[in-house]
């Protein structure tokens, strides 16, 4: 096959792709890590890549390198990278093809460079600096871990970290809708952030950071397992799976969607055996069910800066995170992804304050002692929660205490509380709520209002003409024909029972024409 | 009412015209007896009845699937079935190329049920490439394994499975059903889900075959190199089966689909009933310029007698289009008769299931008398049997019509297999000479799976699936050339290699995309244009970036189930095309000019004492400068108008002919007469080879130019000009070895194009010939003093192509 000829014509490799004018990045790097034979630079080897142009590639390093000192440690680098690449493979003789394809690779970079340049600047190539992270012997393997112990006291914004570990399993078990979370100690829960290389998912979706974080006492231990290159993750997966085998839960936050199952992908790429599968508790769909009045997203970052109020200073940009993982893989700089793992940290510690804080104001909810000056908003989510969980005592009281929002949160609390009285069989308490809630409704929610009072009247308390008096005004809130049929029965019913009484007292209906 | 009373006059008894014939037999009488009709019928043959071969069940299958097939009444098997199931029970892939009706699906459902009775947790895959086809696969997979007892279940998995099925699919089914689409991009990339599919993968079967070739075949065999390396990963390694049509070529096209050795079973055991293979050429009703009856309307008459009849007839259309057009056409002439107009239903693709599936059933019953069809009814959906099969218009390839013949006369009996040309070129030239239609199989399906264009986006996808060792070949793709690739594409990035186990080189995927999602298995490179339509902010389709520029150029009108759109924006640097629906009464065609520089010779041959052939590479540049503006129906140009797009440049293959100067000097005539009558050649070779290739003739470019650079230096002899030289090349970037056999059949391919010439019957050049001379417009035939056929038959004699006898 004349594949060479035919790669040199070849207009690009699509997305995902990069101009091969970008190969500088590939090439040795100046390192001032220690581990320089063990990081993946043998790539820099390749040889085309390298002789292609021996007189640009100099010239390019020479022209980034702004200090002597840099400089000196460049040309080390790249010594070593040689003295790699001269050990790696024989000095293959010189093949005129070779040649030629190499030369026919260039003048496509050229066209390929123009191409770049009008889609934007190529970023600058970045420096090399120390990763921070250190090498742990396990039984497993070398793995790369940061690690950090935090005090008992320590909060993530306005909550405590450790006030997760004074959740009682019932009630996050209602607050997660999840049956199986009632029965689990959470003194030895498993919380679980990825960063990966994408957000696409499937079998090329590596997550090279494992952030794991889990109670010692009532310390929490932050736990990070970095993939210092790819293809080395066995035993990253190992010491996941035997810290799992400890753990009694997972929490994460949308781990059920995406962390949870690309890491099961890892395990059976990488053949090793997939751990049992443990309780999971995702607080993004309790955060969903809880925040949802809220109105701004439940996105992390939102839910941690409204509830936590904690606001993180030079975050690193999520999408940013794969683009910075490559570049570090092909020699760049390891400190720069100091931001990733402290994005990661974070989402950590998050997971575990957002837990705790969760449990704590759905726990408020026993007897009638709700607090006031909570978000009227955040109390009818739990409102709503309880009630899904079937906790009706807890959802009256949370709806109860919500009625004092305002606007269509007000209102909406009124409805429910009415619909929860109305459970418990006080029908006069439904009414008034919802009497209550039509001083603030306006429009359609008016008019819903409206049909669950007419309902009432006529159902539970048999007021026909209450019942009819709200039925006029329910009608945006039902089917045309459907209001019109309730309409004509209230009203037969009216006529019926009038004519009723009527014969019961002894005098005779009026009688037309007589 | 008046509503009830129209109810009456269609609710009493249907009458039975009187005088009309019963039976097919019949009918052909009066068709040949009619003075009108009888000289336009240009082939009539009968293909004799054919007996059966029978073999018994073999002894090795296991106990309940035999007691299945007692079930239902089969006692022994067709030669060919029971040769099938000795091949792949012995572990050998096999594609089976049998006729249609044969009973192919047997020949791969027994071996795997066979395997499922001995090996509970077996597992198989099937591919077919339409969603309907793996729907009525799955209802009859289930049936048969029901009936011998076995618990494996069969899923069909594409884009309309819902999420809980698709996780039984992954977890449960034994059989797998699916589209080389879903196996490209929702499959393989989250092979690490379906473990236990891969883990225990046994057969994959691949029917249909034949349609797999060009673009689409050359990514399906890249596609199956994932497949095989995935299942490698897990441990397995699966036979292939794969079923195609009555081709020229089925090993050779399954040995290179599969990358491997592969056995050949083409003797068909199966009885056949006496056909009659027919083919009517509406008749000229316009000399001049060579136009003819209506095709649709001829059809439709047709049909109609044969309806009449109570003969049971299944007529194909083209597009969707036509096919309604053409169904209320019969309903309409049925109506007028007083006939019941539900005897004819339609069948297309945009029906929904439960209509379609209905009408099946019903045709299978006899309660519908004729069906008006798409080629959704094409491929293997069980109908029952037909008498007669009309085809309006010529399909594209020779074993797509067979497919379409092979529906007539399942039960034996005698059948009539009808094509209906149209004055399209390719069906003018099979009425001129339709001996193909009854001689071996002669159509060659062609891929290239090696097309680097095409190689190189599914090595992406595989690294993205399982990261490649140096050393790893890819499929047939040797270690060497391999490495190559992934080199290139680590220098884009793409891929990211790092030192593994002794030293060898490991390429990861390093990049946040999902790169089967930007791979169409349709068209080739990764660029496409999305159609948007104004108004509604809808994407209407796709289309890649190439055929954008002549389809999608602004002012164009663009042609989408049944709707005009004019494209009112097209934005060529994000490649987005805004359309908005006009009810136009006309559409447009661009006029792209093209030039084609070899880069490189690889092969050539002197043909005759002037004429020279070459075969090589080539870079084709094509810019669109205009289009016309052809009125619907009448097909008269209304005007031009100007489009102003870059030119696009592609490397590909081309057969060259090319013709010294001296011959066009010595020629007759004036210079320019001359080329264009070789420019009409080089037309008259495009549709011969069409025909001989199973290819669309999109697929193949032509254009005449210069063997050398035209700008290049001035010629030695001191001669004007340049040597004329017809170009026919793969209009694929890359290509996808077209060109390699018309290269190896040229001198075949003039002598068809002197026949085609000379047996059209028009005087000066049509359409279905040599093409009209350029200038001319309808109506107003001019006075040629060297008229373009003549002169043309004139050149290829000169150069030494002498006609057949």
């Amino acid at each position: 096959m004349d594949l060479k000829r035919k790669l040199a014509r070849l207009t690009g490799v699509g997305p995902g792709g990069k101009p091969a004018t970008n190969r500088v990045a590939t090439l040795p790097e100046p390192s001032s890590e220690p581990r320089a034979e063990s990081t993946p630079r043998a790539e820099a080897s390749y040889p085309s890549s390298v002789d292609a142009h021996p007189a640009e590639v100099s010239h390019e390093d020479v022209a980034a390198t702004p200090s002597p000192s840099q400089a000196l440690m460049a040309s080390s680098g790249a010594a070593s990278a040689l003295s790699q690449t001269t050990g790696a493979e024989p000095v293959a003789p010189k093949d005129p093809r070779i040649e030629a394809l190499r030369r026919m690779l260039a003048d496509w970079s050229e066209r390929q460079g123009q191409t770049a340049a009008r889609r934007g600047t190529i970023p600058a190539k970045p420096r090399p600096g120390p990763l921070p992270v250190v090498p742990q012997e396990t039984p497993y393997g070398t793995v790369h871990v940061s690690e950090t112990l935090l005090s008992p006291e320590h909060r993530h914004g306005s909550a405590p970290v450790a006030g997760a570990l004074d959740v009682e399993g019932d009630l996050v078990a209602r607050l997660a809708l999840h049956e199986e979370l009632a029965g689990v100690d959470f003194q030895r829960m498993l919380f679980l952030d990825t960063e990966t290389t994408g957000l696409a998912g499937g079998t090329g979706t590596v997550p090279f950071l494992v952030g794991l974080a889990w109670f010692e006492g009532r310390s929490l231990r932050v736990h990070q397992l970095f993939l210092r290159k790819l293809g080395e993750e066995a035993p990253m997966l190992r010491v996941l799976a035997a810290r799992m085998a400890t753990s009694s839960c997972l929490v994460t936050f949308n781990g059920k969607s995406f962390d949870w199952p690309l890491l099961r992908t890892r395990f059976v790429l990488n053949r090793v055996a997939t751990p049992p599968e443990l309780p999971h508790l995702d607080l993004l769909h309790c955060a969903r069910r809880v925040f949802k009045h809220r109105g701004a997203g439940t996105r992390l970052v939102h839910v941690e800066e409204q509830v936590l109020g904690h606001r993180r200073v030079d975050d690193v940009d999520g999408s940013l995170i794969p683009e910075l993982y490559f570049r570090y893989l092909r020699g760049g700089d390891g400190s720069a992804l100091t931001p990733v793992l402290e994005h990661n940290a974070n989402d950590l510690l998050l997971l575990a304050a957002l837990l705790g804080e969760l449990v704590r104001k759905f726990r408020a909810g026993d007897g009638t002692a709700v607090p006031s000056g909570e978000d009227p908003r955040d109390l009818l989510g739990f409102a709503g929660v309880a009630l899904r969980a079937g906790d009706l005592a807890r959802a009256r009281a949370f709806a109860r205490a919500a009625t004092g929002g305002a606007g269509t949160v007000g209102v909406e609390a009124h409805a429910l509380a009415s619909r929860l009285a109305r459970m418990a069989g006080e029908s006069q308490v439904a009414v008034e709520h919802l009497l209550q809630g039509l001083a603030s409704a306006r429009g359609l929610q008016a008019a819903t209002l409206h049909l669950e009072l007419t309902k009432l009247y006529e159902h539970s308390l048999k007021d026909l003409a209450s019942a009819l008096r709200h039925a006029r005004l329910s009608a945006a809130a039902e089917l045309p024909d459907d209001h019109r049929r309730r309409i004509v029965r209230l009203e037969g019913r009216i006529d019926r029972s009038t004519r009723g009484r009527a014969l019961e007292s002894g005098a005779r209906p009026p009688r037309p024409g007589v | 009412m008046k509503f009830e009373k129209e109810e009456a006059a269609f609710g009493g008894p249907r009458r039975t015209p009187w005088n009309a014939p019963r039976g097919l037999d019949s009918v052909l009488q009066q068709w040949k007896a009619d003075k009108g009709l009888g000289p336009c019928f240009s082939l009539d043959e009968a293909t004799p009845a054919r007996v059966g071969a029978f073999a018994p069940i073999p002894d090795e299958v296991a106990p309940q699937v035999r007691e299945a097939l007692r079930q239902r009444g089969v006692e022994q098997l067709f030669s060919h079935q029971a040769e099938a199931f000795r091949l792949a029970r012995s572990g050998k892939n096999l594609v089976i190329a049998t006729p249609t009706a044969s009973g192919k699906s047997l020949c791969y459902n027994l071996p795997l049920l066979d395997r499922f009775a001995r090996e509970p947790q077996a597992r198989a895959l099937y591919l077919f490439p339409t969603k309907a086809l793996s729907r009525d696969q799955e209802e009859s997979l289930r049936a048969f394994m029901r009936e011998a007892g076995l618990s494996h279940g069969a899923i069909t998995f594409d884009g309309d499975t819902p999420a809980d099925a698709r996780r039984a699919a992954r977890e449960r089914g034994g059989v797998l059903l699916t589209n080389p689409d879903m196996l490209h991009t929702g499959i393989l990339p989250h092979h690490a889900s379906w473990a236990r599919l891969f883990s225990n993968l046994r057969y994959v079967v691949i029917d249909e075959l034949h349609t797999y070739r060009g673009v689409f075949g050359s990514h399906l065999a890249n596609v199956l190199r994932r497949l095989r390396r995935v299942a490698r990963f897990h441990g397995s390694d699966p036979v292939f089966i794969a079923a195609s049509a009555t081709i020229g070529n089925p090993q050779a096209h399954a040995r290179r689909m599969l990358g491997c050795d592969v056995e050949l079973v083409s003797e068909s055991g199966a009885p056949a009933g006496e056909r009659r293979v027919m083919v009517f050429n509406p008749p000229v009703v316009n000399a001049e310029l060579g136009i003819r009856a209506s095709y649709l309307k001829t059809s439709v008459r047709l049909t109609a007698d044969l309806v009449r009849a109570g003969v049971s007839t299944l007529l194909f259309g083209q597009s969707r289009n036509n096919i309604e057009v053409m169904l209320k056409y019969l309903r309409d002439k049925f109506v007028e008769e007083k006939l019941d107009p539900a005897l004819i239903q339609g069948y297309r693709g945009g029906y929904l299931p439960g209509t379609r599936r209905a009408t099946e059933a019903a045709l299978r019953a006899g309660e519908v008398r004729c069906v008006v069809a798409t080629n959704a009814l094409e491929l293997g959906i069980d109908i029952g049997s037909l008498d007669a099969v009309v085809c309006a218009g010529y399909p594209g390839s020779v074993a797509a019509l067979m497919q379409r013949f092979g529906r007539a006369g399942r039960r034996g009996a005698g059948s009539l297999a009808l094509l209906v040309t149209s004055s399209a070129p390719l069906d003018q030239y099979l009425a001129g000479d339709p001996r193909f239609l009854i001689g071996a199989p002669v159509e060659h399906a062609r891929i290239d799976p090696d097309n680097v264009e095409i190689l190189v986006q599914h090595l992406k996808c595989a690294s993205f699936e399982l990261p490649f060792e140096e050393g790893e070949p890819f499929g047939d793709v040797p270690p060497e050339s391999t490495a190559e690739a992934l080199g290139f594409l680590a220098q884009h990035e793409v891929v990211h290699p790092t030192a593994g186990e002794g030293g060898r080189r490991v390429f990861h995927w390093s990049s946040d995309a999902y790169p089967a999602n930007h791979v169409s298995l349709r068209s080739v490179g990764w660029d496409n244009v999305v159609i948007i339509e104004r108004g509604t902010d809808r994407t209407l389709a796709e289309m890649d970036f190439r055929s954008a520029h002549t389809m999608l150029h602004e002012q164009a009108i663009y042609q989408h189930e049944g709707e005009q759109y004019q494209v009112e924006k097209f934005d060529y640097e994000n490649h987005k095309a805004f359309v908005r629906k006009v009810a136009p009464d006309y559409f447009t065609d661009a006029m792209t000019y093209v030039r084609v520089n070899v880069i490189q010779e690889d092969q050539s041959a002197p043909m005759g004492p002037e004429l020279h052939a070459g075969m090589g590479e080539v870079s084709v540049i094509e810019k669109v400068v205009g289009y016309k503006k052809i009125k619907y129906h009448t097909h008269e140009n209304v005007g031009y108008g100007d489009v102003a797009l870059p030119e696009m440049q592609m490397h590909t293959t081309s057969l060259w002919l090319t013709v010294p100067e001296s011959v066009v000097r010595s020629m007759n005539a004036p210079r320019p007469a001359v080329i264009d009558a070789l420019r009409g050649v080089a037309t008259a070779l495009r549709t011969v080879a069409c025909v001989g290739l199973m290819i669309d003739p999109r697929d193949v470019g032509k254009t005449l130019g210069s063997r050398d650079d035209a700008e290049g230096p001035p010629r030695k002899d001191g001669g004007v000009g340049f040597d004329p030289t017809i170009f026919l090349y793969d209009n694929v970037p890359g290509g996808v070895g077209l060109a390699a056999r018309l290269f190896d059949q040229r001198d075949e391919l003039l002598v068809r194009a002197r026949r085609l010439l000379e047996s059209c019957a028009c005087e000066e050049g049509c359409p279905a010939c040599i093409g009209p001379a350029s200038g001319v417009m309808p109506g107003q035939a001019p006075v040629d003093p060297h008229p373009r056929k003549r002169l043309g038959l004139e050149l290829l004699s000169v150069l030494g192509i002498a006609g057949v006898q």
